[in-house]
């Protein structure tokens, strides 16, 4: 059987980092070929060589065959490799379709950009996969989901055959993701070949022909879908059996922490994007936020945290009016946030790992008298967090930067989870976490409840708010549209009601 | 091998630094060799003018002071993202400021030195307060804000030693300051004074500051990324006002400095645009405090080096210039230079790829 891509012992260090060690990979041409691997296992630095962005320290690249040097992207895509990135690569103020066409831009009269070709092309491309973008829309209006088809019509309109999907659904509600496996799907029917690493295993029993497992760098099998499920997966990556489990009911529900009254607010044009939200999150409890993805969770975040102007409403945090306070005081108040960005808001990418650990309490004990920093406590507590939550880096003053996605997310998690006054705010904690890392993350939230906390989930993984959350507040354009306990619903019932449907028949 | 290959890995910021700069002075070997003169010969006189004996290398020093400080100021601003290039108007307020408490008034020296170096730089801090208002107000970017506001500055001070401040000697300049305000020369004969403890003091505090306190930690964080900052409950806004405040003051001490161990007044021209090169001296110290002790002494010696060298072996003084040019663009080039160096101790490696990825 002729191969058309084919890894032959590559070897890749960092320094003293072994990120892969001796894999060799086969992937027959027209079948979904998924990775997955722990957090750190090797899969992105694996797809980085296979894309140009790094070179390999030893091994060989075969493409139908032959053997091939990648030394730069612009190899790659001659020889016919696109890759998504997580984050996308798109200017904001220019169409979807000059997006597309960007340096290859088809010329009128030598001159002018042939903008009618332009649209057309992208359009029937468009149509062909049915991707469903409209070329003349503006990429600064346009979703996360339809921004990374996007980034795969750039890759096809370059003619690429094999297709790197990075954690492409990382980012996707659930129905966005559902629509790229479709796409994926008439692809594969095209006759492509696509690469696809993700921690969501059903997903990947879902849409993989076949599936290799990494860890620690190497490969430990390459096992067909019809021949594995998600348990057997969970145990070829981890190396024990790992399932992720409702929470035990939560012990001790006490007085209410935080408490949130007719919250309204604008946007900066003018428009509602909150509208009077009420809710209350009690001591020992985890209210779960459901919601399709811009349906104001973003925005209900930042106000909590005192980033969003207010215009109606009051927040309370015990007995105290905490609504038009600075970020600062808001969060000395007691309210801690794990951030949905962790790129952008949750970390500073060029803060090494012990510096990033105690981010936003550098000016309390023991981190600081206020003033001068206790670099002792810094090392301590970046060891015990290192240590407690498998952070995986060669050392604490490691830059943020250089750890994988998964091990960035969980220095946010940690110092977070670790540190949190009375209430935590975990906005898609388990993001780019692998299942082990996921079940960790869910076990010390539900031991921050236990203790007396107040959790206030946010995850756009209906399956993550059923298996934490003790009531489910459902967000609708802007507005809590029902909060119920969880024990009276069902999924499905979220699902619809997450839609504007109503919820009539539920027991309160 | 593979310690050698990572040590230099670890530091290759600082290896590519120094590589820029020998390459700039290899490059300025083949000019001079091209044109018809000895480069051995040139280095012989350069190294002994910069640092040939007691007097020369007080001299150099005298020069690393002022370039030192005002490096430091442009540090200051650059890890808190504000891009202060107006540091050379920031000085020359400074030494106004301090050329006038020095003279003006008679007091003990205990009080009087440290009061006409606490006006320089309160004078450049208040001065950098306006790019900051502009700025956090306003919105406008500080890169063009500071470096317009160099004019007014050098207008304003040419302006009072023209038509406010009596003259009193030949040339445009306030009245000498009071031996009460001046820093005492520390070897008799020389240029060496004592605005070289300040010089130290600044570069601990600029380190202190910026890796011991909260504060520090704080303004770095907004440095790098201020979402993020903003998240945690860091006031953006307020941070880089006090690092523009700062900034300017230190600006402003390096010109009080200048006045009170070098020249004694506000002498109209005096800065030969210590400003200016204190934004490649906080470059090329790789935003380091320490580094830009070192960068400064390298720009220090540059200056006095070149003197000895034209006189000796007839290179036009306009060298400088060039050797300043060409060191600045090879350190500028210095991430052609890192992918070169990444080549050759890691084989093609990281460095691209770390660039492209977190674009
Ligand atoms: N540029 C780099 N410099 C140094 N080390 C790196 C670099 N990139 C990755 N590493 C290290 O290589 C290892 C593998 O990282 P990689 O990003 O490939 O993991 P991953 O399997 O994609 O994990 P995740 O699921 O968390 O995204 C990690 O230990 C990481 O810290
Ligand atoms: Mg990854």
């Amino acid at each position: 059987m002729a191969y058309i891509l084919e890894l032959k012992d590559i070897c890749k260090h960092f320094g003293n980092v072994l990120a892969n060690d001796h894999v060799n990979l086969q992937v027959e041409k027209g079948t979904v070929h998924s990775i997955v691997g722990e957090n750190g296992a090797g899969k992105t630095t694996l797809m980085n060589i296979l894309y140009g962005l790094y070179k390999q320290t030893s091994g060989e690249i075969l493409i139908d065959g032959t053997k091939v040097s990648i030394e730069s992207p612009s190899d790659a895509i001659r020889l016919g490799i696109g890759m998504i990135h997580q984050h996308f690569k798109l200017i904001s103020a220019m169409t979807v379709a000059e997006n597309v066409m960007l340096g290859e831009e088809p010329i009128k009269g030598k001159l002018f950009l042939d903008l009618k070709k332009i649209n057309d092309s992208t359009l029937e491309l468009s149509d062909k996969y049915g991707l469903a973008v409209k070329p003349k829309s503006m990429v600064a209006d346009i979703s996360v989901g339809i921004r990374q088809r996007v980034e795969i019509l750039k890759a096809l309109y370059r003619n690429a055959n094999i297709l790197i999907l990075d954690e492409p659904t990382a980012l996707l509600t659930p129905q966005e993701s559902e629509d790229l496996f479709r796409i994926i799907e008439r692809l594969r029917k095209d006759g492509k070949t696509i690469l696809f690493i993700s921690h969501k295993l059903k997903e990947i029993i879902q849409i993989s022909d076949n599936i290799t497992v990494l860890r620690d760098g190497k490969v430990v099998d390459t096992v067909k879908k019809s021949k594995t499920n998600e348990v057997q997966l969970a145990r070829l990556m981890i190396g024990r059996d790992v399932f992720l489990k409702p929470a035990p009911k939560s012990k001790k529900i006490g007085e209410i922490i935080l408490k949130v009254d007719n919250l309204s607010a604008v946007n900066e044009y003018h428009h509602p994007v909150l509208t009077d939200i009420s809710f209350d999150v009690r001591s020992g409890e985890v209210l779960g936020v459901a919601g399709v993805d811009g349906n104001g969770q973003t925005e209900l975040v930042k106000a909590l945290i005192g980033l969003q102007p207010v215009s109606k409403g009051k927040i309370k945090l015990r007995d105290n009016e905490i609504t038009h306070l600075s970020v600062k005081k808001m969060r000395s108040a007691g309210i801690g946030v794990i951030p949905e960005d962790r790129l952008q808001e949750g970390l500073v990418e060029d803060f090494s790992v012990e510096e990033n650990l105690f981010l936003g309490l550098q000016r309390i004990p023991p981190f600081s008298n206020g003033k001068i920093i206790n670099w002792n406590a810094v090392h301590e507590n970046a060891d015990s967090l290192v240590k407690t939550f498998d952070i995986r880096t060669p050392n604490i003053t490691h830059k943020a930067r250089l750890l994988s996605g998964g091990n960035q997310q969980k220095i946010i998690v940690a110092r977070e989870i670790f540190h949190a006054p009375d209430t935590i705010i975990a906005a898609q904690p388990t993001r780019g976490l692998d299942i082990a890392a996921t079940d960790f993350v869910h076990e010390q939230l539900i031991k921050q409840r236990d203790s007396g906390k107040a959790v206030l989930l946010f995850s756009l993984s209906l399956d993550e708010i059923m298996l934490l959350s003790t009531r489910i507040a459902v967000i609708y354009k802007g507005t809590i549209v029902a909060i119920v306990n969880k024990d009276d619903v069902t999924p499905e019932d979220l699902g619809l009601m997450m839609l504007g449907g109503s919820y009539e028949h539920i027991p309160a | 091998m593979h310690t050698i290959r990572k040590f230099f890995l670890k530091r290759q910021p600082v290896f590519i630094t120094i590589i820029a700069v020998a390459l700039a002075f290899i490059v300025v070997g083949f000019i001079l060799a091209a044109t018809g003169r000895n480069p051995f010969n040139a280095v012989y006189y350069f190294v002994r003018g910069a640092f040939g004996n007691v007097v020369n290398t007080s001299d150099t020093i005298s020069r690393v002071i002022p370039l030192t400080i005002a490096g430091i100021a442009f540090l200051i601003g650059a890890q808190c993202a504000v891009f202060n290039v107006g540091i050379e108007g920031q000085l020359l307020l400074g030494a106004m400021a301090s050329a006038v408490v020095g003279y003006i008034v008679k007091l003990p020296f205990y009080i009087h030195l440290p009061l006409m170096l606490l006006a320089g730089a309160l004078a450049g801090g208040l001065y950098g307060l306006v790019p900051a208002w502009l700025k956090t107000k306003r919105g406008v970017n500080e890169i063009l804000s500071t470096i317009m506001l160099n004019y007014p500055a050098t207008y304003f001070t040419h302006f009072l030693v023209l038509k406010v401040i009596p003259i009193v000697g030949v040339v445009p300049a306030t009245p000498f300051i009071e031996d009460t305000a001046r820093l005492p020369i520390l070897i008799e004969g020389t240029q060496l004074h004592a605005g070289v403890f300040v010089m130290i003091l600044v570069v601990i505090f600029a380190y202190f500051l910026l890796y011991k306190t909260s504060l520090g930690y704080e303004m770095r964080a907004v440095g790098y990324n201020k979402t993020a900052a903003r998240f945690h409950g860091i006031p953006v806004e307020k941070r880089m006002n006090f690092a523009f405040f700062l900034s300017g003051a230190m600006a402003g001490l390096a010109g009080a400095v200048e006045v009170a161990g070098v020249h004694y007044r506000f002498l109209d021209q005096f800065s030969p645009g210590y400003g200016y090169d204190s934004i490649t001296v906080a470059l090329v110290g790789l935003l380091n405090p320490f580094g830009v002790i070192i960068s400064a002494t390298l720009f220090g010696a540059l200056k006095t080096g070149i003197l000895e060298m034209s006189v000796y072996s007839g290179i036009p003084r306009q060298l400088t210039t060039l050797i300043n040019g060409i060191v600045v663009l090879c350190v500028a080039a210095k991430d052609i230079l890192g992918g070169w160096y990444a080549r050759i101790f890691r084989g093609k490696d990281t460095y691209e790829a770390e660039k492209e990825i977190s674009q």
